[in-house]
């Protein structure tokens, strides 16, 4: 345990599943099979590793995002289980435990949501999966704004590879490729985050040239 | 993380922050390229 110095700090309550009760073919309670007990659905991750041992195994982490018990079930973005946290976590002197959840909600959802799509075609065309990532393999970028104003509006750019540390790969920086992973904080951010709202509309729309444009 | 003054001027000093602009966007083409995309 120890303490952080920080400015400001911003504290999110665990993400939760929607309380669904499964029931399978046979009537009976299959829950265990889909979904973790906070409700997110399993899928091609391995659970139940301490840190310690998830922190060595990038492996770990899915690559399709299928439902190991049942195939036509995937799961994208926060609705997919993780393994487990991206940083150790830790237990307040009250008791409450604080664990780093990996990001899963903006370009990680589109790149994830983009894989399974592609698997889901794979398997009704040709039965075989060949899309894959790992969030152990992943890039992200995020905008991060402060103020809105082309001209004096701000905004930290956030450029982050892999999203989930590799420590195997970059055992000497924390697990992330320090060539890509960076920030800074600019109006060139505002203008980022005003192109990216507009290329996401576009490709939301599915106008020329949408599947060019990133997530 | 402390801003200082200097920090301050290139943050808002356009022709660094248009370099800046297209310089982050190559960095996510180059990066997107390098994922599993296709």
């Amino acid at each position: 345990m120890g303490e952080t110095a920080y400015d400001f700090a911003m504290l999110i309550p665990q993400f939760t599943g929607q309380p669904i009760k499964y029931i399978g073919h046979d009537s009976g309670d299959v829950s265990d099979k889909v979904v973790t007990p906070a409700g997110l659905v399993k899928v091609d991750a391995v659970y139940g590793l301490d840190y310690a041992t998830l922190r060595g195994r990038p492996d770990a982490w899915p690559a399709t995002y299928q439902n190991p018990s049942y195939p036509s079930i995937f799961a994208a973005g926060s609705a997919f289980a993780p393994p487990g946290p991206i940083s150790e976590p830790h237990v307040t002197k009250n008791g409450t435990s604080i664990s780093a959840a990996p990001p899963r909600t903006g370009m990680i959802a589109g790149v994830i949501g983009r894989i399974t799509a592609f698997t889901i075609a794979d398997l009704v065309t040709s039965g075989t999966m060949h899309h894959r990532e790992r969030m152990t393999e992943m890039f992200a970028a995020c905008v991060a704004s402060m103020g809105d104003s082309l001209w004096d509006g701000e905004a930290a750019t956030i450029f982050m590879y892999p999203v989930v540390p590799d420590y195997r790969r970059f055992p000497n920086s924390d697990g992330r490729d320090p060539m890509v992973t960076h920030m800074e904080l600019g109006t060139s951010g505002a203008w980022m985050k005003r192109m990216v709202h507009e290329t996401f509309m576009h490709k939301f729309r599915a106008r020329p040239g949408w599947t060019i444009i990133p997530e | 993380m402390q801003i200082s003054d200097k920090d301050r001027f290139w943050m808002s000093f356009k022709p660094f922050q248009l370099w800046r602009f297209i310089v982050l966007n190559l960095k996510i083409l180059k990066a997107v390229n390098h994922s599993k995309r296709a």
